[in-house]
């Protein structure tokens, strides 16, 4: 009897938390058809994942027993995170509101083996699963140049009506928005990325992208010029066009500089190129060392924002 | 009188007679009364693929109209290209796969089954003159296997002994070609983080339009996501970052 009023206990608590988490949830509708989560994140924000809603501009919102309208305000396609707002039309609001829902001390780092609850919604009401932290890494960056805090994989029985959904520890605080990730795996976004992004969307009205207004190619190098320039890489990014009235413009990058070192750090490749510059931020100087006939030149660029007209 | 009022020289305007193969009343019924009123009135009706056999075997029309869902068209069709008749496909939805494979099994025309009886009086003329006849959206269907057979890309350039997984699917003709300007325009918004529809405000063209390019964009960088596309793009030195 007692290992099954434990059973119970543990139960109950289980469901206590969830039960806890539910009002956080809501179900997104893109279309006819796809459904999946999303975390209502203050009284007119919610959260979900920037793939999922793909090129949007309008979804309808389901939690409780209301349905709602809710306007894309900002999608990252760096970290999957989409910052949707609820009721008004205002697609632009206004940059004065205040980031209150920012906790002042930083949420600890979820560990490796602990329990969580992937807390959902879909049109048929509240969903959970319960799962492990699968791997618990350091901060990493995404393959597109998103600064995420941590690395998590989530070991859970994930359907993509879970895309977007909140992730709960056994405390019931949400730690992360779970995303799928490549080779099947269940990756969660932390909070303090999300906050990171909800902070600048609410100071300037949008999520504005860094830009600097450079396209590259790769050029291949042979041993000879490779170790002449001292580089392990055996490729070199080269400007193969500059966009007019561009940051690189004005900082006088020209056509057929190869690209060394970008803050001092190796330029490795043109992914790399874009992985560092998408991962800066507008307004931020950064310090190019360029080849240009045959000699290395320091360029200061201060990252623009890309055009939105 | 009237024979001898024409010019000689003027080709006296041949009887042409089809066969309308398919047991579909509703469809035979609409079909028949457009022929009708297009002055065509030496008609046979074939209710069976066996039945149209026949027809052709005794009779020297060619012209056979296949349509209709019952029997399955395209035994019918079957029946008349071994006969060495000239087919026409009437579909009822614009779908450009069907009009695609009715081609592929050798139809003459491929047409929609609402077209108009003067089109489609045309249509059999022209078809009887040894023409094809395809409906205006069939244009693409053209360009693309053009695209195939004078732009080769690399992939399908070489003549490769290689035996194809049979589940992958055939590499799509736009693959690895260079965007458009307006393509990297698109591109170039959706990784500034504009919907579809801000997308198509900006450039004042619909949402569809906007869609339609992308489609082009995800096909040629094949990509799955907009993530994705903008990555490869940039990869690619497409696309400015």
């Amino acid at each position: 009897m007692a290992a099954n009023s434990l059973l119970k206990q543990y139960s109950d608590e289980r469901a206590a938390l969830v039960q806890n988490a539910v009002p956080k949830a809501a179900a997104i509708i893109l279309g006819r058809r796809r459904v999946f989560s999303g975390i209502r994140w203050r009284d007119d924000l919610i959260i979900t994942a920037a793939e999922a809603i793909g090129g949007a501009e309008h979804l309808d919102i389901r939690f409780d027993s209301d349905e709602l309208e809710a306007n894309v305000v900002a999608t990252d396609l760096t970290t999957d995170i989409a910052i949707l707002r609820v009721g008004s039309s205002a697609t632009a609001p206004s940059a004065a509101t205040p980031s209150a829902a920012v906790p002042s001390t930083p949420a600890p780092l979820l560990r490796v083996g602990e329990t969580i609850a992937v807390v959902g919604h879909t049109l048929r009401g509240p969903t959970a699963i319960w799962g492990t932290v699968q791997l618990a890494g350091p901060a990493w960056s995404s393959r597109r140049g998103g600064k995420i805090d941590q690395r998590l994989e989530l070991d859970v029985g994930f359907d993509p009506s879970f895309e977007g959904a909140a992730v709960i520890d056994t405390s019931g605080n949400i730690v992360a928005m779970a995303v799928p990730g490549p080779y099947h795996r269940v990756l969660g976004i932390p909070t303090a990325t999300i906050e990171t992004v909800v902070a600048k969307v609410d100071q300037f009205g949008h999520l504005p992208k860094p830009y600097l207004g450079i396209r590259l190619q790769p050029l291949w190098l042979d041993d000879d010029t490779r170790s002449k320039l001292g580089r392990k890489a055996r490729g070199i990014a080269a400007v193969g066009g500059i966009d007019a009235g561009s940051p690189a413009e004005q900082a006088h990058i020209e056509l057929g500089d190869l690209l060394l070192t970008l803050d001092g750090q190796p330029a490795e490749s043109v992914n790399d190129m874009a992985r560092r510059i998408a991962s800066a931020t507008p307004g931020q100087t950064i310090v190019l060392e360029v080849l240009r006939g045959g000699k290395p030149l320091t360029i200061n660029v201060q990252i623009g924002e890309r055009p939105r007209h | 009188m009237r024979g001898l009022a024409e010019p000689p020289s003027r080709p006296h305007r041949r009887a042409v007679s089809a066969i309308l193969a398919t047991a579909d009343e509703p469809f035979r019924n609409r079909v028949l009364e457009r022929l009708l009123a297009a002055g065509y009135d030496d008609l046979e009706v074939a209710e069976l693929p066996a039945a149209l056999a026949d027809l052709l075997r005794e009779s020297k029309q060619t012209l056979v109209i296949v349509g209709g869902t019952w029997p399955d068209p395209q035994a019918f069709l079957r029946v008349a290209v071994n006969a060495g008749a000239l087919p026409l496909v009437l579909l009822d939805a614009s779908a450009l796969e069907a009009e695609g494979e009715a081609l592929a099994m050798g139809a003459c025309a491929a047409l929609q089954s609402d077209i108009p009886a003067s089109s489609l009086a045309a249509a059999l003329a022209a078809v009887d003159a040894g023409l094809i006849v395809l409906e205006p959206s069939a244009r693409a269907l053209l360009l693309s296997a053009n695209r195939d057979r004078f732009a080769p890309t690399p992939a399908n350039s070489v003549a490769e002994p290689s035996t194809p997984a049979a589940d992958t699917p055939a590499p799509s003709p736009r693959k690895g070609r260079p965007l458009t300007s307006r393509e990297r325009e698109i591109l170039s918004l959706v990784a500034s983080g504009t919907s579809n529809k801000g997308i198509a405000r900006v450039l004042s063209v619909s949402a569809n339009t906007v869609k339609f390019h992308l489609a082009a964009v995800f096909d040629k960088l094949n990509a799955a996501t907009r993530a994705e596309a903008v990555a490869e793009a940039i990869r690619r030195g497409e696309l400015s970052l």
